[in-house]
């Protein structure tokens, strides 16, 4: 696997459009690209002599990489790893009887809530990456990841919208939060124990960098979700740490906490 | 299918239903160690191959949408019944475990007929292939 040293990626649209296209839907397209069975290629990945053979291939296969090579590669890699997965996955499932898979289907279909988070994402899977729909910029991605955000609140998975979105609209115009405030959110996310000093740090360290405005401007849930350590405190301290996550999308992810 | 794999937490749910409708089911126990991580769902996202022509035109209608309300209205006529084999799978490995988790609690809790626990019994199903996927190396 390849190691996911940055966590900058593309910095503009051009440079999205150049990773982009090195996104693969099935084997058969990553295959054509590299020249290579697609299992000599998961093989190759797993070294640093195969990566440079693969890096070469790319820069072959696309000369105007240059500069994105990496940003690329991790990207390749992430998504054979899903590919290979998907393939797994999907092998299973179509061996299922006919009569199994349409028991679940009938049961889904009894319940509205069900159908709208399969419905809504399988919308943001059509349409949601689609150039019109530019994720970072479009409001009509925003409305399409509230609903979601919405259907799945309402599902009682316990995404904790309103604590992240009160620390999603902080405005990040100061210092980045300390790497000790870091750790300590991020050790906070998964032991409910440790939040309430998570939290107290994280407004200390917003106050610390310029951000008063900023941690002044939690709301009342946000604050009571730092407070009580919640899994929505996790997901908030997670966020107040990584200002550069825009994507709605990626943020609606990236709180949905483990279940159970 | 008759075997529901169920979470500790699930279990609870399952042994709060009437005796009548638990009669001939067997709960095997289920253990969800590890969930896909957001940027490996963000990228089964894009990845994501839905051609059959129910979703398509559901994406159709939701197209030219400007409300979250709407949004919820139209899906929530999706039907997940009418689709193939792949297409249901495509559709579960984007959700990932997490959310089908979230669906079979909620399904339990509403539980009343013999064929709703059918369905459950093969969501559960499904639930474990995926987790086996996930720990591919």
């Amino acid at each position: 696997m390849i190691a996911d040293t940055t966590s900058s990626g593309p910095t503009g649209p051009r440079e999205q459009q150049i990773v982009d296209r090195w996104l693969f839907r099935d084997r058969d397209s990553v295959e054509q690209r590299f020249g290579l069975e697609m299992d000599r290629i998961l093989e190759l990945r797993k070294s640093k002599e195969g990566q440079r053979e693969l890096i070469q291939r790319m820069k072959k296969a696309d000369p105007s990489l240059n500069g994105n090579v990496n940003d690329v590669l991790r990207q390749v890699d992430r998504n054979l790893d899903q590919l290979n997965k998907k393939e797994s996955f999907l092998g299973k499932v179509v061996k299922l009887p006919l009569r199994a898979v349409q028991a679940v289907g009938r049961t889904i279909k009894k319940h509205p809530v069900l159908s709208a988070v399969a419905g809504i994402a399988a919308i943001i899977a059509l349409l949601y990456f689609t150039p019109a729909l530019a994720p970072t910029a479009g409001e009509y991605g925003k409305k399409l990841i509230d609903a979601f955000k919405s259907v799945l609140g309402k599902l009682n998975v316990p995404t904790p919208e309103t604590a992240v979105d009160a620390v999603a609209q902080v405005p990040v115009t100061g210092g980045s939060v300390s790497e000790a405030v870091a750790e300590a959110a991020t050790e906070a996310a998964n032991s409910p124990s440790a939040m309430e000093s998570a939290g107290r740090l994280l407004k200390e360290a917003a106050r610390e960098s310029g951000l008063e405005g900023a941690a002044s401007q939690l709301s009342p849930a946000a604050e009571e979700a730092l407070r009580s350590g919640t899994a929505g405190a996790g997901a908030a301290a997670k966020e107040l740490m990584m200002p550069e996550v825009v994507d709605p999308l990626q943020r609606a992810l990236r709180a949905l906490p483990p279940l159970d | 299918m008759q075997d529901l794999l169920l979470t500790a937490g699930e279990r609870k749910i399952f042994d709060a239903l009437s005796d009548s409708l638990k009669e001939g089911w067997t709960v095997r126990s289920e253990k969800i160690e590890t969930f896909e991580s957001p940027e490996e769902l963000y990228m089964r996202y894009k990845i994501a191959h839905f051609t059959d022509l129910v979703c398509v035109t559901l994406a159709k209608r939701a197209e030219g949408i400007s409300s979250m309300a709407e949004f919820e209205k139209i899906a929530s006529t999706f039907d997940v019944s009418s689709l193939p084999h792949e297409q249901l799978a495509e559709l579960f490995f984007v959700l990932g475990t997490r959310v089908i988790s979230a669906m079979i609690q909620c399904l339990l809790s509403r539980a009343t007929t013999d064929e709703d626990l059918e369905g459950i019994a093969v969501l559960t199903n499904i639930r474990r292939m995926l987790k086996e996927a996930n720990v591919l190396p």
